[in-house]
């Protein structure tokens, strides 16, 4: 049994488990830690609403408003402030990176469209939705073809995917590089809050990144063993990742952000009225 | 001994666990270190080493410590740090110099509010002793009563015979059934006495009835926000709320900024565990609405003026600032930061009590020697200097804008400001309070 046999076929459950088992503990805490059976302050957007028309009409647009606001404000304000961490820290590593590598890679859509088929979720179908990505993916796909000459054979081809995904793998790469160097600047001038786990964390999706990469874009010539061994260390590193995820920083991605933003709107706006 | 000191310490953390609960733990937990906080940080302006995620980490440090069973067997390599005093000491360096101004909570990529965080670091600094002794001492004589001396009782009395003077012989001290009820406090009397007496002109004008208590309701409550005291802190929530209740007042009206607004409007609830006894308003509020409806009118001068937010009113209570007054009766200017993105005067929390001129004004009249205690005591001089800087540099944001007036809503900001620019290279500028710019110029 070679290593990608054991992570595809003996670890792959045991990191599910402990992922969902992770989560589970950690949602669970915040729901237990809510101290709801105290009294409550006069929330501010209630007179805001009412200032403004009712919750209908006016209150309700101003909610949606400030929902969009709680999640572009910190980018807003990255873009004036650190422009160098806006582009290398979310454009190249969250939204070019992440995002689309993980979920729109061809290899990676197939993995998915493999756990979850037609992405139907119970009652709910994401069908039209993955169509819609699907389409934007491949005007995308046509927009890099054409700009940065990438070989490719049609259109929609792995070919042109992979071209991508090259191209993007790098920019990943780029940003986790950006990001540990920053993190070390930062250590340098005494700031206290970056941490080994920081940097841990770093290594281990550059670990992720890196053997995919080199699985995705090694010669065709690679021996088999090697490419399995390739392939095996990749899915290793993003079970371990998986795994992880729930006590990590990046469980951010899943919850954290989410929870906080919601947490924001609530606190700031509906409580306060900020 | 260094084991019982850390038992100590230990308890002061699961006396605090009462105040952990599910937006605590997203803030220690979910920092992703990103960085995007610090610009606007007016400490991190000062020194690099003192940005929101760095201030917020020592709560982080000790919650690890306590509550992580992982983190606790890494260590320090998990940042998990024990309570000892050492540590505290270390920790006060970071969250002394945090003026919860709000403003990191703002623009934090996963919505942290790295001064909640320093505010309850305080509370495990008050525990151990660490306090610095200005602020314990005026957090207990707030707590015990012993602020009402002579001298406060004999300023009282004569702020009492002012208000006679402009509200026809009557000072309807805790008269019941009136529409708004004034917690004066002894800042107040020494600092802001014409805000008082603005104030009061102004409801007289506009047939609102008003009452005041018998007494100054603290120094300025709720001090034990400032040192993250919880108890003290929730005892006079409900000594405020519990007047209100008794006078059957509609409105507790906060004249004052300071932390007293959300204190009383947002956090007391939770804190105190009681119901607000009515609706709680910032004078700002209640003149932007009378305005609003029309019901205020001004006369237009020629200044140029501009707004200062204060924190605790704009990010920490939602009070925005009053564009039906101020664009109506001045040539209005915006400050680059503003609103949101206001910057703090350097008075925040504790800060303002830690400036030499407030500590010995309030020696005066509290009759204990807070100047001699701020001269012993070399950290909160450092802090007290740390805070005056960022007024300076708050300052020089406002002259860069050019107004002739400033107005505010604050006592903690108007002393700052006035000091920072009274030592600038414009120290015309004038610092007002919104009541005094109202009483002086409605029609
Ligand atoms: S609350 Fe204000 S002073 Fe404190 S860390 Fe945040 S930005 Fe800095
Ligand atoms: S912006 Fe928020 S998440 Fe980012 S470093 Fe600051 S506190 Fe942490």
């Amino acid at each position: 049994m070679d290593l990608l046999t054991f992570v595809l076929w003996y670890l792959s459950i045991p990191t599910v488990a402990i992922f969902v088992g992770g989560m589970v503990y950690k949602v669970m805490r915040y729901a237990l830690m809510a101290r709801i059976l105290v009294p409550k302050p006069e929330f501010r957007w209630r007179e805001i609403a009412i200032r403004k028309g009712s919750f209908w009409d006016i209150g309700f647009w101003h909610w949606i408003k400030e929902l969009i606001a709680v999640f572009l404000r910190p980018i807003i304000w990255s873009l004036r402030v650190n422009v160098l961490d806006f582009v290398g820290g979310l454009l190249m590593l969250h939204i070019l990176g992440v995002i689309l590598i993980l979920f729109l890679v061809g290899t990676h859509v197939g993995i998915w469209f493999n756990y979850v088929p037609y992405l139907k979720l119970g009652i709910i179908d994401l069908t039209p939705l993955i169509l819609l990505i699907e389409k934007i993916w491949f005007f995308l796909c046509l927009a890099v073809k054409y700009s940065t000459k990438v070989v490719a054979l049609s259109p929609w081809s792995i070919i042109v995917i992979a071209g991508n995904a090259y191209v993007l793998a790098l920019c990943v790469l780029a940003a986790i590089a950006y990001k540990f160097v920053d993190h070390l600047i930062k250590v340098k001038r005494g700031i206290i809050n970056i941490r080994p786990g920081d940097f841990a964390a770093l290594l281990l999706l550059l670990a992720v990144v890196l053997t995919g990469f080199l699985t995705a874009f090694s010669p065709i010539t690679t021996p088999i063993p090697v490419q399995r061994l390739l392939l095996g260390l990749h899915v290793l590193f993003g079970e371990i990742f998986f795994m992880t995820l729930p006590f990590t920083k990046f469980s951010h991605f899943l919850f954290g952000y989410w929870y906080g933003k919601i947490h924001e709107l609530y606190d700031a706006y509906a409580k306060r009225g900020v | 001994m260094m084991r019982a000191e850390s038992k100590n310490l230990e308890k002061a953390f699961w006396r605090l666990s009462k105040y952990i609960e599910s937006n605590t733990i997203h803030y220690v937990e979910n920092c992703i270190s990103c960085g995007i906080c610090y610009e606007i940080c007016p400490a991190y302006h000062l020194d690099h080493k003192y940005a929101p995620a760095p201030i917020g980490e020592w709560f982080r440090r000790f919650y690890r410590r306590q509550l992580n069973p992982i983190a606790r067997v890494l260590g320090k390599l998990a940042h998990a740090y024990p309570l000892t005093i050492e540590n505290l000491m270390k920790a006060r360096e970071y969250v002394y110099r945090c003026t919860n101004c709000g403003a990191c909570y703002m623009v934090c990529a996963a919505g942290i509010d790295s001064g909640h965080l320093a505010l309850l670091t305080k509370s495990l600094i008050n525990d151990a002793g660490l306090t610095p002794q200005v602020l314990k001492t005026l957090n207990e004589m707030e707590l015990k009563m012993t602020y009402l001396t002579s001298k406060v009782q004999d300023l009282y009395g004569k702020l009492i015979e002012e208000i006679k003077k402009i509200a026809g012989g009557e000072a309807h001290i805790n008269e019941p059934d009136r529409s708004v009820y004034i917690p004066i406090s002894v800042c107040d009397l020494v600092f802001a006495k014409d805000v008082i007496i603005s104030t009061i002109r102004i409801l007289e004008k506009l047939g609102i009835t008003w009452t005041i208590p018998d007494v100054p309701v603290g120094i300025r409550p709720p001090m034990g926000y400032v040192i993250g005291d919880f108890t003290s802190y929730a005892a006079l929530i409900r000594r405020i709320y519990l007047n209100a209740k008794e006078l059957n007042c509609r409105i507790i009206l906060v004249t004052d900024c300071g932390y007293m607004y959300p204190a009383l409007r947002f956090e007391g609830p939770y804190i105190a565990e009681i119901e607000q006894p009515c609706k709680i308003l910032s004078i700002v509020e209640l003149l932007e609405d009378y305005a609003e409806r029309g019901l205020l009118h001004l006369r237009k001068i020629a200044d140029v003026a501009t707004w200062h937010d204060p924190c605790m009113l704009m990010r920490r209570g939602g009070v925005e600032y009053p564009h039906a007054i101020l664009e109506e009766s001045t040539f209005f200017t915006k400050l680059k930061w503003s609103g949101k993105y206001s910057r703090c005067c350097g008075g925040g929390s504790h800060m303002f009590f830690l400036q030499e001129e407030v500590a010995k004004a309030l020696s005066e009249v509290l009759e204990v020697d807070l100047v001699k205690m701020l001269e012993k005591d070399t950290f909160a001089r450092k802090i007290a200097e740390f805070g005056y800087e960022m007024a300076k540099h708050r300052a020089q944001e406002i002259i860069e804008n050019g107004p002739k007036i400033v107005i505010t809503a604050c006592t903690s900001c108007i002393f700052m400001l006035r000091k920072a620019i009274s030592e600038s290279t414009m120290p015309f500028i004038e610092v007002k309070h919104l009541a005094e710019f109202v009483a002086k110029n409605m029609l």
